[in-house]
């Protein structure tokens, strides 16, 4: 009888703790985002024998502090580098072609925990992290087979654009990073013998720059940006935002 | 009395014995762990020089016991994707091991896959890169890569932005938890 309690127990714990994890939705549509910028700010006057002296600091975002930041967001806590919610373990970013917008995926890439797009608002925090690959199009340069099976194929520069926005209104603390630069992507989409699309394949690459007194890093404003965002990927069937209608 | 001296004879040279193979065992294991990313690149990268640009493997040569087998572009294609799926996870950990996979593959023969290397790198967010980063840079002939490590290393030196709301004020310089996100 103690026994059976004690199975019943654990099971409901377990339950409990798979519960947590939430799966927001699903794509099969997407491509794997690798963030790699550097953000400037001012550091603290200093004065020596009457000459004051004020340098810039730099500092790092990449993949991991996003996450980090994605997943205080989402109450997901870290302790002694356990997270609390496993379902965030080997989590990704994304960029899902699907919702058109940055999300956290789970490992298998599929699963999404949450749409970074669409942000959070809630409890006073105000977040979201937006990317627009195509903020501005510029030329291209295609090669389209027009036969069954075929292929079209085309590399495009454009200009991208993306704001990491985090407000909170109980601690006051306010972070805007944001910029635009030239992107970019290089697309393929391939169909075959019936003119039923098979697969595609992309990348993007865009370098954001901006200095702004609006580029703000906690409270701070004057602060500039630079880097890389980039994003590889391929799927079945057609894109749902880059396959050309035509 | 000579049973037993023979009986000792034969314990201690069997424990000799045992000692000694045990003692070859355990060197064999630890020369086959990976100590550098040269190493580990030999032993990790699933494609090595001679399968992936097999030029021409020459059939009449008899005396060859190993020919490399031709690599069609489907699979020289499916071997880079592999590895760089591999390097985009690795690059999300936090152990050393990890680590040394992907500067094992800064000096992979495909060019993809080095570019790769180098990004997962920087996903990777640790120091302990910049030296060899920077050592494969001063090595390398091609400008542009050049310019990828190098900025890879810069990059490294600097210190993570404390994104998460909390703490943000007092650590904002410091790196994010390490965590396996």
């Amino acid at each position: 009888m103690k026994l059976k309690l004690t199975s019943i127990a654990i099971a409901a714990i377990l339950c409990a703790a798979n519960s947590k994890a939430t799966i927001l939705g699903i794509t099969t549509n997407y491509s794997k985002l690798n963030v790699s910028l550097t953000v400037y700010t001012n550091t603290a006057t200093t004065t020596n024998n009457g000459v004051e002296h004020t340098s810039i600091g730099r500092a790092r975002i990449s993949n991991k502090e996003l996450l980090a930041a994605f997943a205080d967001w989402n109450g997901v806590t870290i302790s002694n580098k356990i997270l609390s919610d496993p379902t965030w373990k080997n989590a990704q970013l994304i960029y899902d072609w699907q919702s058109n917008q940055v999300c956290v995926a789970d490992s298998s890439g599929t699963n999404i925990l949450f749409y970074a797009g669409t942000g959070i608002n809630s409890g006073g925090t105000n977040g979201f992290f937006t990317l627009n690959w195509i903020d501005g199009t510029g030329p291209f340069s295609r090669t389209r087979v027009t036969t069954n099976p075929g292929s079209d194929k085309f590399t495009e520069d454009d200009r991208g654009f993306f704001e990491y926005s985090y407000s909170n209104s109980n601690t006051g603390d306010s972070t805007d990073v944001w910029g635009r630069g030239g992107k970019v992507e290089q697309f393929a989409q391939y169909w075959d013998s019936n003119g039923n699309f098979t697969s595609w394949s992309d990348s993007e690459s865009f370098r954001p720059i901006n200095a702004d007194n609006t580029v703000v890093l906690h409270n701070e404003n004057f602060c500039a940006v630079d880097g890389t965002i980039s994003a590889s990927g391929k799927g079945k069937g057609s894109n749902p935002f880059l396959t050309p209608d035509e | 009395m000579k049973p037993k001296f023979v009986f000792a004879l034969l314990f201690s040279t069997l424990l000799i014995g045992g000692i000694i193979f045990f003692a070859k065992q355990s060197s064999q294991k630890s020369a086959a762990k990976p100590l550098s990313p040269a190493l580990v690149e030999t032993e990790t990268a699933p494609i090595a020089p001679t399968s992936i640009v097999s030029s021409n493997p020459s059939k009449d040569s008899p005396a060859s016991p190993v020919i490399p087998k031709p690599v069609s572009d489907e699979q020289r294609r499916a071997a880079i994707d592999a590895e760089t799926e591999r390097l985009s996870s690795w690059a999300m950990q936090n152990d050393s091991q990890s680590l040394s996979n992907i500067l094992g593959d800064l000096t992979s023969p495909e060019k993809e896959i080095r570019t790769a290397a180098i990004e997962a790198a920087k996903q990777f967010g640790n120091a302990a890169a910049i030296p060899t980063l920077k050592a494969i840079a001063a090595k390398d002939n091609d400008a542009e890569e050049q310019t990828a490590l190098l900025d890879a290393a810069d990059f490294l030196s600097l210190p993570g932005v404390d994104l998460a709301g909390q703490n943000s004020k007092t650590s904002r310089e410091s790196p994010p938890a390490q965590t396996n996100f």
